[in-house]
């Protein structure tokens, strides 16, 4: 069984319904685990303008656990941004919460990262899977910042 | 809406909505039917204008949006109404460039109509506003429709006939925002051997009803006053209960799985949504609005 903490990106996808996303989820064993963070859940709990399906997806979504970071790992925070400007020339993408998400997944026992975006490539002790990156599930209208 | 005494306004258009087949006495349109039409109409052109501008409407813009409309009642005759619906750009903000009210109005009346061909295409926060709208609908015989004219005089658009027949597509659209199953957490408060029914007491202090299963009296009896976690079916009122047990801690939750989530009712709950084009570009919009 395998765990996957799914990026906001991810979860935008699922909720709107987009063929290649599901495809991915379908083909995985119906057992592994689909993790999503608090984060994204205060993300789309912001949404301006579905209010209300956000609340409802939210409301499903929370019967089942969602995964925080550590307060003791949230202390790296500030030295991994630093590295992740380097690693992205100086740019600040989703800086903040990219460094989130991977820190909720190094205190949840390194679950599979899912996205789109190339934006983790500031770490490399944790496992980051881009749907972008295979050709069956990549999204052709969908530039991903790599 | 605001009713007001208006002078001509070059970017005004009349918005004209036609009520049939109601028992309107010369003169006299029931103030109920006439507060659900303004509700109906302000909800939807409210949202458009939300829609256009891209972000909610606030504080001065909000009130300049909310009171884009001014209300005349135009004709009633025996068993119809004609109401016409003024709508202007009220005060010295203009809204956008890019937006009028005739293209709120248009649009307004594009809603209408594709809530009259399809009302799965309508997002589920506009089921309210349809709701007022088609209120009035309560006799086979009666019609609703809109037409929109510019100032001049010209028509712009017509929209479809409503008849009761819509208010079986508003229940549809409102009953996508309940929830069809479930988990919840929370103490159980009531146990009612009359009805065989259950209360549990959310996080919130709120009571949620749940009907059980005679047999399930055995199983349920001990756990008053204990955690619970109560899995159920069905909506609104008719929530029951298919298994209840005792839980240490309201945070014990289990991780989802890819089973779990496919069967959530979740995937595709945002598919009206044709804005969100970029999933990339929209996760990184929402996290700059998280802290906003």
């Amino acid at each position: 069984m395998t765990e996957y903490l799914l990026d906001t990106c991810i979860v935008i996808e699922m909720i709107r319904g987009n063929e290649k996303t599901k495809l991915w989820l379908t083909e995985l064993n119906p057992d592994d685990k689909i993790l999503i963070s608090g984060w994204t859940i205060l993300e789309m709990l912001k949404d301006q303008k579905s209010k209300r399906d956000m609340e409802n997806c939210v409301k499903k979504f929370a019967q089942y656990k969602f995964l925080w970071a550590n307060p003791e790992k949230c202390d790296d925070i500030p030295e991994l941004l630093i590295k992740y400007f380097h690693s992205n020339n100086g740019k600040r993408g989703n800086c903040i919460f990219d460094c989130l998400i991977y820190e909720t997944a190094k205190s949840n026992n390194n679950p599979i990262i899912v996205t789109r975006d190339g934006d983790f490539n500031f770490v490399n002790d944790i496992e980051v899977l881009n749907l972008q990156n295979n050709n069956k599930y990549k999204i052709e209208y969908l530039t991903a910042s790599q | 809406m605001k009713k007001k005494s208006q002078t001509q306004n070059s970017e005004s258009v009349k918005f004209k909505v036609h009520l049939e087949g109601k028992d309107c006495n010369t003169n006299i349109i029931s103030l109920d039917d006439l507060q659900n039409l303004v509700a109906g109409v302000n909800g939807l052109s409210k949202y458009v204008t939300r829609q256009k501008l891209g972000k909610n409407i606030k504080s001065k813009l909000d009130k300049e949006a909310r009171e884009i409309c001014t209300l005349g009642v135009k004709d009633i005759t025996k068993g119809s109404a004609i109401l016409e619906i003024e709508a202007y750009p009220d005060g010295q903000q203009k809204l956008d460039e890019n937006v009028n009210t005739e293209i709120i109005m248009r649009e307004t009346i594009r809603l209408i109509n594709d809530f009259q061909d399809d009302e799965s295409k309508i997002p589920i926060e506009l089921g309210p506003y349809f709701d007022s709208l088609t209120k009035p609908l309560n006799k086979e015989e009666s019609k609703l429709s809109f037409d929109l004219y510019s100032a001049s005089g010209r028509i712009i658009v017509k929209s479809q006939t409503l008849t009761i027949l819509s208010r079986g597509k508003v229940q549809k659209i409102l009953s996508r925002r309940r929830l069809e199953g479930g988990v919840i957490y929370g103490l159980l408060k009531e146990i009612n051997l009359k009805d065989y029914s259950s209360k549990i007491e959310l996080f919130n202090r709120k009571l949620e009803k749940f009907y059980f299963e005679p047999h399930q009296w055995e199983s349920i009896r001990d756990l008053l006053e204990s955690k619970v976690e109560v899995k159920f079916e069905g909506k609104g009122f008719n929530r029951k209960m298919i298994n209840i047990k005792t839980i240490n801690s309201f945070q014990e939750k289990e991780k989802m799985t890819a089973k779990d989530l496919l069967n959530s009712g979740v995937i595709g709950a945002l598919k009206h949504r044709e804005d969100i084009k970029n999933s990339v570009e929209y996760a990184k919009k929402l996290a700059d609005d998280l802290f906003k």
